[in-house]
C-alpha cells in the first residue's frame, strides 16, 4: 500500500483550492521560471509556456477537488511531468508526428501521474464531444457549469419554464454522455 | 423512479442540494449500487472537466500575478528604476521581518525540552518569511518617494540593531514602523522583540490581536504566542492555543503537524 502521508508541500495544494494569493505567487515564483525552461528548450515560446504552466496548475486543481486526493511527493515533482505531458501533446498536435523530450531533469513517477495523465487524456475528449453538441445544448450547459440557477436559465434561454429546462438539461447531458461513452479511447482513459 | 428523475438527483447531488433524508437515503444507495455510483463519478467528472477554467478564483489570482510581472518586464527604462527603489524597499523590510522570524523559528531550541528536528523544519520551511515579504509587496508602499525613503531607512535600521541582537533597541523602531506602515507584519516583529527582551505581557498582548483578526499572520502570531506562554511557564495556555491551531480549518498541514509536535513535546517536559 502506498503511503498516504501529505507532503509538506501540501501547503501549495492548500493554497491553490484556497485561492491564497501569497501561496499562488509563491508558485508563480517558484515554479513558472522552471516550466518556462521546459517549454522554451523544447521549441516553444514564452507564450506556450504560460498556457502548459496554466493548464498544468488546473489539472493539479482539479485532481485536488477529489477528497481522497494527498500529495505525497514534493510539488515540483507533481508539476513537472504533468506540464510535460500537456506540451508534448500540443508539440504533437502541431508537428503530427510523434515528439519525445529528453528527461534531463530526472523528476519520477511519484504521484501516481498516470492517473493524472488519463484524467487529462479523458477531459481533452469530454470537450472533444462537447464541441459536437448543438449551441443550443453548449449555451445551456455552459450555465449550468457556471452554477447559474435552473430558473435563471430558463429565463435567458427562453424555456417555457424550469422544468423544461431541467428537461432539456437532462437531455444534453444524455447526449453527451452517450457520446463520451461510445468513443473506444474513454476505456482507455478511465481509471 | 425513471432515468430523468435519477439524473435529476444525481445533479442536486453534485451541486450539493440534496439535504436531509433525501440526502441519507441517497449516499445509502451510493454505496450499494456500483452503477449509481460510476454514473455519479462520471457525472462529476464530466463537470469538473467542462468547468470554465477561467472562473476558478486560484486561475484569476495566477492570471492577475503573472500579467504584472509581464507588465513590469515591458516596462520603460525610467519607470523601471523607480520600481527598483520601490523594490529596494520592500527587499529592506523583508530581510527584517526574515531575521526576525528565523529567530523564532529557533525557538524551540529554547525550549525545556527540545526537539532539534522541530526546529530545524521550521527554519528550513520559508512559508512565513515568504508570506511576509509578499505582505509587504501586496500591500505596495504607494505613498510619495520622501515617505517611501524615510521608511526604507527605518527598515534598515531595525534590520541592523536586530542583526547585532540589539532587540531592545528595536522596539521603538519598530513600534514608530508600525504607526506610519500598520502593516501587520512590522506588529509581528515587534511582538518578537517584547519576546525576546522578556516583555511576555507585551508580547501576548500583540500576538492576541493579530490573533483576533483575519490577516495572513494571524496563524503565525498564535504559533508564536504559544511560545511565548511557554516561556512564561503556562503550559496549559500553550497547550489550548496549539489545540486551536490544530483544530483550525484556516491552518495549514504543516501548521498543523508542527503544532502537534510542540503539543507532544510539551507533554514529555514533566
Amino acid at each position: 500500500m502506498k503511503d498516504k502521508t501529505p507532503h509538506e508541500e501540501s501547503l501549495f495544494i492548500e493554497g491553490m483550492l484556497k485561492d491564497d494569493r501569497f501561496v499562488v505567487n509563491r508558485i508563480y515564483k517558484e515554479f513558472y521560471p522552471r516550466i518556462k525552461r521546459l517549454v522554451t528548450s523544447n521549441s516553444g515560446s514564452a507564450d506556450e509556456a504560460w498556457d502548459v504552466f496554466q493548464d498544468a496548475l488546473i489539472v493539479i486543481y482539479k485532481r485536488a477537488q477529489s477528497p481522497d486526493f494527498v500529495l505525497t511527493c514534493p510539488f515540483y515533482n507533481f508539476l513537472y511531468p504533468i506540464s510535460k505531458h500537456i506540451w508534448l501533446r500540443k508539440l504533437n498536435k502541431k508537428s503530427r508526428q510523434e515528439v519525445t523530450i529528453e528527461d534531463d531533469e530526472g523528476y519520477i513517477d511519484e504521484a501516481n501521474i498516470e492517473n493524472v495523465i488519463h484524467e487529462t487524456e479523458r477531459h481533452a475528449l469530454y470537450k472533444e464531444k462537447f464541441a459536437l453538441l448543438g449551441e443550443k445544448c453548449q449555451a445551456l450547459m455552459k450555465l449550468v457549469f457556471d452554477k447559474k440557477k435552473m430558473r435563471e436559465i430558463a429565463k435567458l434561454l427562453n424555456y417555457k419554464s424550469e422544468q423544461s429546462a431541467k428537461q432539456q438539461h437532462y437531455k444534453c447531458k444524455k447526449r453527451l454522455t452517450n457520446l463520451i461513452q461510445e468513443d473506444p479511447r474513454y476505456l482507455d482513459f478511465k481509471d | 423512479m425513471n432515468e430523468s428523475a435519477i439524473f435529476e438527483q444525481i445533479q442536486d447531488y453534485l451541486n450539493g442540494e440534496l439535504t436531509g433524508t433525501a440526502l441519507t437515503n441517497f449516499e445509502a444507495k451510493l454505496k450499494s449500487d456500483p452503477d449509481l455510483s460510476a454514473e455519479v463519478e462520471l457525472q462529476r467528472d464530466i463537470d469538473l472537466a467542462l468547468t470554465d477554467n477561467s472562473s476558478i478564483p486560484f486561475v484569476q489570482t495566477l492570471n492577475g500575478i503573472h500579467e504584472k510581472q509581464t507588465e513590469r518586464e515591458h516596462k520603460p527604462a525610467e519607470e523601471t528604476e523607480t520600481w527598483f527603489s520601490r523594490r529596494r524597499v520592500l527587499r529592506y523590510a523583508a530581510v527584517v521581518a526574515a531575521v526576525g522570524l528565523l529567530a523564532f523559528f529557533a525557538l524551540p531550541y529554547l525550549l525545556p525540552s527540545p526537539t532539534p528536528q522541530t526546529a530545524l523544519q521550521l527554519s528550513e520551511n520559508s512559508i512565513g518569511i515568504t508570506f511576509l515579504e509578499t505582505q509587504r509587496s501586496g500591500g505596495e508602499v504607494t505613498d510619495v518617494t520622501k515617505k517611501v525613503e524615510d521608511i526604507n531607512q527605518k527598515a534598515e535600521t531595525i534590520n541592523q540593531k536586530m542583526r547585532n541582537g540589539a532587540y531592545e533597541a528595536s522596539i521603538p523602531l519598530l513600534e514608530d514602523l508600525y504607526r506610519q506602515t500598520n502593516d501587520i507584519s512590522d506588529a509581528l516583529i515587534l511582538g518578537y522583540c517584547h519576546l525576546h527582551v522578556k516583555n511576555y505581557d507585551k508580547s501576548i498582548t500583540i500576538f492576541k490581536e493579530i490573533s483576533a483578526g483575519n490577516s495572513k499572520v494571524k496563524d503565525m502570531a498564535m504559533w508564536y504566542m504559544a511560545h511565548t506562554y511557554l516561556r512564561k511557564g503556562d503550559k496549559t495556555a500553550a497547550t489550548d492555543i496549539l489545540k486551536k491551531i490544530i483544530t483550525s480549518s484556516a491552518s495549514t498541514l504543516i501548521q498543523k503537524e508542527k503544532a502537534k509536535k510542540l503539543m507532544h513535546s510539551i507533554e514529555n517536559i514533566n
